[in-house]
């Protein structure tokens, strides 16, 4: 089902979450709004789940127009950065929830239930937890409760807040790439949101920047992480150092793209090593300019880190950049 | 690798002095709360099996037990639904006042119960402001047990709101958007997610506007009017029997009223602990 934002606006008080955002979410693709904290990402989400009504816009799932309807009658399913499992009731339940409360005939038998309740939780590897409690589990455990309970009530649309923002790294990858596959499987459109660029990255089909309530950028990944149409969503994807900034404009270098040379070359500007960290498979350099000019950041496959030592003269090249105009970061 | 801790380091405790605080947790309840008691026991011990029986299963006595515990039970019951209100509208909502309705809520603890006893007798007399009318209504309030639930509602109410405030702060709107997004109602919402996330804080609550109200005198001895088999108190049945220097009489009334209540706050202990089992583990 395909998800249109039109011209939506959103405020808090004085704050502004949300100023004139419009965005097309084609159906089946799982599309990451980035951004960081405060910039909006999170109430679009809860906008198009209807936890949220605009001040200003419409909502439109599928073609039809769901402004103000309520979360329930959406077709929706929402994963909470928290999991917000119900505490008191089993993981069995906590599934089971979603069919239990429909009304009249369109509420499932009990054997229908628990067959559909127990198919849900084998696909998240948790048939064996069914009548645990939320607290008897793990965090990514229980975020794949949330998740099972969220398929449960089929939703034409999967919504997740930062669905591993309270994960360690180990868990975080793991589910990561779970829920990828997942959606390869299930082809339902899905959005989720992130302050965390490799994640989107890595999994996303589509990648919608936010800065300050409004969209920076979107695009494929590849697009946005090649081609950023601002210095704030390069600076939001990666690393970068000011290579050269006048008043209008601003040349920035992500620090593997720099090329160290012991010897002058044309276009190559002199440089002190002041510290190599190296640690993994990339090495880190810091590399001080002369005059006013900003220091920089060299990331070398650690085997060619050899050639150099602190305090070293090198020369430095950019083998890629982007410039911007100043009034646009 | 590092080597395993040893089985004494293992089992040391990070805040140090246990015995040192167990010995003084042990001393003072002692002081203030078994030697008293069993101060008590030892008196009604005093009249012997048959004369212990004798003393409690008279009817004036029974008859006073059976008010203090129903008015005393009635009142907490009440409390949970109006504690359930105020601590909702306290968390939820940004009343204008709220600080003030907050500080409000303990009155009841500070006020000398006296106090709160000649006032609501004298609100709720046949010719009082609210009596007026309500006697007209053909409700007597004043010197029935009636009366007596109205006293102890005010007493126990700020037991159930402070119990609730903060389990009702930490609780957090998501579980409830997260049941509204699966389909639920509103109404289907709280029976079935809001409420029973409650449960354990809404019996605690109950469990201590009983204790309190159970034993109350200050305020009830004016507004029930003391008629023995109908408004009589355990209480006051007890302060009778001390004015007449029946004390071995007068222990075995608060030996059976304190068994009474040992009974009812393990029950409902040993519900709250099932309750909040099932959540905390």
């Amino acid at each position: 089902m395909s998800i249109d934002v039109t011209q939506i606006g959103k405020q808090f008080g004085t704050f502004t979450a949300l100023s004139d955002v419009t965005l097309h979410v084609p159906d089946g693709q799982l599309v990451a709004l980035l951004g960081p904290s405060g910039s909006g990402k999170t109430t679009l989400l809860r906008v198009i789940a209807g936890l949220e009504t605009p001040d200003t816009g419409r909502v439109h799932l599928a073609g039809q127009d769901v402004t103000h309807a309520g979360p329930g009658e959406r077709g929706i399913g929402f994963v909470f950065q928290h999991y917000a499992l119900f505490k008191h009731m089993t993981v069995f339940e906590n599934v089971a929830f979603g069919l239990k409360v429909k009304r009249g005939a369109a509420r499932p038998t009990a054997a229908t239930i628990r067959e559909k309740v127990m198919r849900l939780l084998s696909l998240v590897q948790l048939d064996w937890a069914a009548a645990r409690y939320p607290s008897q589990l793990s965090g990514g455990q229980r975020q794949r409760v949330a998740l099972a309970r969220a398929l449960a009530v089929e939703p034409r649309v999967l919504l997740l807040d930062e669905p591993f923002g309270a994960l360690d790294a180990a868990v975080r990858q793991e589910l990561r790439d779970w829920l990828r596959q997942l959606h390869n499987e299930l082809h339902v459109t899905s959005v989720f949101v992130t302050h965390d660029q490799e994640e989107a990255l890595e999994i996303a089909d589509r990648i919608v920047v936010f800065n300050a309530g409004r969209i920076e950028q979107e695009g494929t990944p590849g697009d946005v992480y090649h081609h950023p149409a601002s210095a704030f969503t390069y600076r939001f994807l990666g690393r970068a150092n000011v290579w050269q900034t006048d008043a209008r404009e601003q040349t920035l270098v992500r620090p593997h793209d720099l090329h160290l040379s012991p010897e002058p070359a044309p276009g190559a500007v002199p440089a002190q090593i002041v510290r190599v960290h190296q640690v993994g498979p990339t090495a880190r350099l810091e590399l001080s300019r002369a005059g006013d000019l900003p220091s920089l950041e060299a990331h070398l496959p650690a085997r060619d880190v050899q050639a150099f030592q602190v305090g070293q003269q090198v020369y430095v090249s950019p083998t890629a950049q982007q410039t911007y105009s100043v009034t646009s970061s | 690798m590092t080597t395993l801790p040893s089985r004494r380091q293992a089992r040391r405790h990070v805040l140090p002095g246990l015995p040192l605080t167990l010995g003084y947790a042990t001393l003072y309840l002692s002081l203030i709360v078994l030697i008293p008691l069993a101060a008590l026991i030892l008196k009604a011990a005093t009249l012997g099996a048959d004369g212990f029986l004798d003393a409690v299963t008279s009817p004036r006595v029974l008859a006073a037990l059976r008010v203090s515990f129903f008015t005393a039970l009635a009142a907490s019951l009440i409390n949970v639904p109006i504690g359930l209100t105020i601590a909702w509208t306290l968390t939820r909502y940004r009343v204008p006042g709220r600080r003030l309705i907050d500080a409000l809520i303990d009155l009841p603890f500070a006020l000398p119960t006296a106090v709160a006893g000649i006032t609501l007798t004298t609100l709720l007399a046949p010719n009082g402001w609210l009596g007026a009318p309500l006697a007209e209504a053909g409700i007597r309030v004043a010197y029935t047990p009636l009366g007596i639930i109205v006293a102890l509602t005010f007493i126990g109410l700020p037991f159930v709101v402070r119990s609730l405030q903060p389990v009702l702060e930490d609780l957090g709107p998501e579980p409830e958007e997260a049941a509204r997004s699966l389909g639920a109602t509103p109404t289907q919402t709280f029976w079935r997610v809001t409420l029973p996330a409650l449960y354990p804080a809404l019996l605690s609550g109950f469990t201590l506007a009983l204790a309190r109200t159970v034993g109350e005198y200050g305020s009830v001895v004016f507004i029930s009017g003391n008629l023995p088999f109908k408004t009589e108190i355990a209480p006051l049945l007890i302060v009778g029997k001390l004015e007449q220097y029946d004390y071995a009489g007068a222990a075995a009334v608060a030996v059976a009223m304190l068994v009474i209540s040992v009974a009812l706050l393990l029950a409902a202990n040993t519900a709250q602990a099932r309750l909040s089992r099932r959540g905390e583990r």
